[in-house]
């Protein structure tokens, strides 16, 4: 027997004809919902339904190994068809569920790849952390008379951590140009990870208002305000931007909010239309920076 | 504006086009221009971006009619599939690519072209779109992957009608750096013949794409 999954419905054949067969109902969701779960290689209960007490079932998808022999080089399966008009599926139905599928693979793909960039990014982090620690003790190491030899396995460390750091740099970096273009180039590919990072995802950072974004990653001087009182923080992470942290107390707070207004424009675009406003962008930022300066 | 010998593919002076369908008047896929020629709308079909085109201005004849049904593998942004779109009337074109932003840009062009259907999953693993593809007409594939004569063998084998035919174009330099555009071509001439393939013709993509060809096979 011949176990044959089309997008319209389940089907058991013999040599000649459908012994069996198991009809989606017409609905774009549903149809739409069958084909993601296949794509992530889980079986489908009207499959497992289907084959039940059948022997010696042939399939042609290694995902439906579990049901029945893999023979995807079986002739039977390019000489039997079986068409979906003759069950009343019609090309629009296939059309609209594909599309709807095919939009709900994207966004988990794109999803999942931020998921990648958040964790090089606290790895980049941990990385410079370390670096720093290592630099400390080989400072203070360095000044006592100290034999080449015994020092040299921090050396080495010292030099390999500090050598992962920039190759970590590039791989974010890469990624970033192609996954958030817009945020990458209003911020930087690193500060723009690490806002990723802190809001655990492109989307949730795509959804939030100006004011959040300027303060991501002093989430704890948040809640010290929150708790203890005295002044709120007016920037996160943001601030390692140099066009941020070089510019006088006064006025940095007014060109924090600036940045995260851009980001927040910058991050919708990534997300949702995909399309690329940096220049824009960069240089309506720039113009508004200028004016702040000039106040 | 004249119909060439494949249906659906017009020619002026010396660039082709295709008809624009009304579902998407004034739309266009990539920066391509749009003319009007009595009362009706071509989009020109650019052979800088479209490696299909460049086959065609260079002597390709393809058997494609607005019932067939394609199998395009590495479909990216849709460009050569808007075209194939055009063409196809009741057929429709199966479009498998791989790079989630690409298919991102794709589902746009399928908004409005609804014989295009959308598919993000790799070329390597055909058995993965066996619920959505049935038996084709033509399998076209466009994958500048060093493996990208196995991946047209599997698709062809397991997808292609008896009296189909499949086009590959093969840019010499990912199937191997170091050999000459002709022996890599060669190399997948042989490749494809070993899996029982017929030739049917095989043109260079000079001078729009350098050390690239087209090579079209049946069963
Ligand atoms: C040269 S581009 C295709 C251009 C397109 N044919 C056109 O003319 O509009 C090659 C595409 O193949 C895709 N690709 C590479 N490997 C693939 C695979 N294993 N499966 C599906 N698509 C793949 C790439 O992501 C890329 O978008």
């Amino acid at each position: 027997m011949y176990l044959i999954t089309k997008w319209f419905g389940i089907f058991l054949c013999d040599k000649e004809s459908i012994i069996d067969k198991i009809l989606f109902s017409k609905d774009v969701k549903v149809i739409s919902k069958k084909i993601i779960k296949t794509q992530q290689n889980e079986i489908l209960t009207e499959e497992k339904k289907i084959v039940k007490n059948v022997k010696d079932v042939i399939v042609n998808e290694t995902r439906l190994k579990k049901l029945g022999e893999y023979k995807p080089s079986n002739t039977f399966f390019k000489k039997f068809k079986i068409k979906a008009d003759e069950f009343d599926f019609s090309k629009e139905l296939l059309h609209k569920a594909t599309l709807l599928a095919t939009k709900i693979n994207v966004d988990k793909k794109l999803e999942s790849e931020d998921l990648q960039i958040i964790q090089m990014v606290n790895t980049l982090d941990d990385f410079i952390q370390t670096s720093n620690l290592l630099y400390e003790r080989l400072e203070s190491w360095s000044m006592l008379p100290t034999p080449k030899e015994k020092i040299q396995p921090l050396k080495n460390a010292y030099s390999t951590i500090n050598n992962e750091i920039k190759s970590l740099e590039i791989q974010i970096e890469n990624d970033m140009v192609r996954i958030a273009p817009n945020i990458t180039n209003i911020i930087g590919p690193l500060i723009g990870a690490r806002l990723i990072s802190h809001s655990s995802g492109i989307i949730k950072l795509a959804t939030m208002p100006a004011s959040t974004i300027q303060v991501l990653g002093a989430e704890k001087a948040l809640f010290r305000y929150k708790k203890e009182g005295g002044k709120p923080p007016k920037h996160g992470v943001i601030f390692q931007h140099s066009l941020i942290n070089k510019t006088p107390k006064e006025i940095r707070g007014k060109i924090a909010r600036t940045f995260a207004t851009k980001i927040a424009i910058a991050a919708k675009a990534d997300v949702f239309t995909k399309r690329d406003i940096s220049k824009e962008l960069k240089d309506s930022l720039n113009k508004r920076v200028k004016e702040i300066k000039n106040q | 504006m004249k119909l060439t010998e494949i249906p659906g593919v017009f020619k002026d002076k010396n660039k082709i086009f295709t008809e624009n369908p009304k579902s998407c008047k004034g739309i266009k896929v990539y920066n391509e221009r749009l003319v009007k020629y009595k009362g009706k709308v071509f989009r020109s079909w650019n052979p800088y971006r479209s490696k299909l085109a460049t086959a065609i201005l260079n002597g390709l004849s393809i058997k494609i009619n607005p019932n067939s049904n394609v199998l395009y593998l590495g479909a990216a942004t849709g460009t050569t599939v808007s075209h194939i779109s055009d063409i196809l009337k009741e057929g429709l074109v199966y479009s498998v690519e791989s790079s989630p932003l690409a298919v991102k840009k794709l589902i746009q062009v399928c908004e409005k072209r609804k014989n295009i259907i959308p598919i993000l999953e790799d070329a390597n693993h055909p058995d993965r779109y066996s619920l959505i593809v049935p038996i084709v007409d033509i399998v076209y594939q466009d994958i500048s992957q060093r493996n990208q004569a196995e991946i047209f063998i599997e698709n062809i084998k397991r997808y292609l009608k008896k009296n189909g035919f499949g086009i590959i174009m093969v840019k010499a330099r990912s199937i191997d750096v170091s050999l000459e555009p002709k022996k890599a071509f060669d190399l997948v001439c042989s490749k494809l013949e070993g899996s029982g393939f017929k030739i049917l013709n095989k043109i260079n993509l000079n001078p729009y794409e350098k050390d690239h060809a087209a090579i079209m096979i049946s069963l």
